[in-house]
């Protein structure tokens, strides 16, 4: 996708000075994952009773479930906690966990060192962006939780 | 001229004889399902022969089951490019066209879709599984043009699942590759 495309569904997109594509298309990881910052997997609770979970990771012994509570369980397991907003904080790295208005997960992305935040678009590009909100939109939902870690070496 | 010869009909005609549970009922069967077919192409007769030969044996074996798969691999070979001619569905549109248009659709409105339960319940999705066996060898063809998340219709559709535990899309396109040469699906 170019920016232009991006930006249509990503209207605020359109005033934020921090907006660019930052990788091409990629089906082998999602948002999930990406935040996570694992760009070979796709992270995603694929329920049990699916015909195949194949091609997808979930993190062990973490329930299979499309909620808040299995994804702050997944984070968790490589170290994230919840934390109160996503402010820079000095030798920290956050990730923003999106819903939708049904209160499921639907996007994640993270905070780098220098403030900015990355996303990767579905089966897309990874873009950057100033803030959580620019991108908040009917696909994407809006950001619901903050977690973080001590930023890794 | 040949009449059309639709594939819905060959499998409504097929599926509503049943197999035989007596070893001396095998040709009337397999006589069924032949005059199901008719006479519409030289190439469809020496495909039928083929399969007659080998579910015949399978029967003699009394493996109903391994025969009626056969029978259903066959109709998913005919409805497939390689035997183009008059085999369409009820919609006039050859499977390969109709996969295609669902395939692009799919493709292109599940771009931004970070889960793969949403993305196989996207309507394209779902009609491409409706379209059964006659699919297989073209999700196959897609899969190795460019690695996707086919693998839930590829199982849906053949009740097989040759990449469960591989959780990267690279190692569980390979494992579908890899049963689809072994099934003569792709090359």
């Amino acid at each position: 996708m170019n920016a232009e495309e991006i930006c249509v569904i990503f209207p605020g997109l359109t005033v934020d000075p921090h907006f660019r594509i930052a990788s091409p298309h990629d089906p082998a990881y999602n948002c999930f994952a990406w935040a996570a910052g694992d760009d070979h997997r796709w992270w995603d609770p694929v329920p049990l009773i699916a015909p195949t979970r194949a091609g997808v990771h979930w993190p062990a012994h973490v329930p299979v479930l499309l909620s808040r509570a299995a994804f702050i369980a997944a984070y968790a397991t490589i170290g994230y906690e919840v934390c109160a907003d996503p402010k820079l904080e000095e030798g920290f790295e956050k990730i923003a966990l999106y819903e939708n208005a049904d209160g499921e997960p639907v996007h994640a992305a993270r905070q780098l060192d220098s403030g900015v935040w990355t996303s990767k678009l579905g089966r897309a590009n990874d873009i950057e962006h100033g803030a959580p909100e620019t991108i908040e939109a009917p696909l994407s939902g809006a950001p619901a939780l903050f977690l973080r870690r001590p930023r890794q070496a | 001229m040949s009449q059309p010869l639709y594939v819905d009909d060959v499998l409504k005609s097929w599926k509503t004889t049943p197999a035989p549970s007596e070893r001396d009922d095998r040709e009337s069967w397999l006589g069924g399902s032949r005059s199901g077919l008719g006479t519409a192409h030289e190439e469809l007769e020496a495909r039928l022969a083929s399969w007659a030969s080998e579910a015949s044996e399978e029967l003699g074996r009394q493996s109903h089951e391994r025969a009626w798969r056969l029978r259903e691999l066959l109709a998913s070979d005919l409805e497939s490019s390689s035997v183009p001619l008059k085999i369409r569905r009820r919609t006039g549109v050859p499977v390969a066209d109709r996969f295609g248009a669902l395939a692009e659709s799919w493709r292109t409105e599940t771009l931004l879709e970070s889960s793969v339960t949403r993305m196989a319940m996207h309507r394209a999705y779902q009609q491409i599984i409706g379209l059964g066996y006659g699919v297989v060898p073209l999700i196959l063809a897609e899969l190795e043009r460019e690695p996707n998340y086919w693998f839930w219709a590829l199982t849906s559709i053949t009740g097989e699942d040759p990449a469960a535990g591989e959780d990267t899309l690279e190692g569980a396109t390979a494992c579908w590759l890899s049963w689809g040469r072994e099934h003569g699906y792709i090359g």
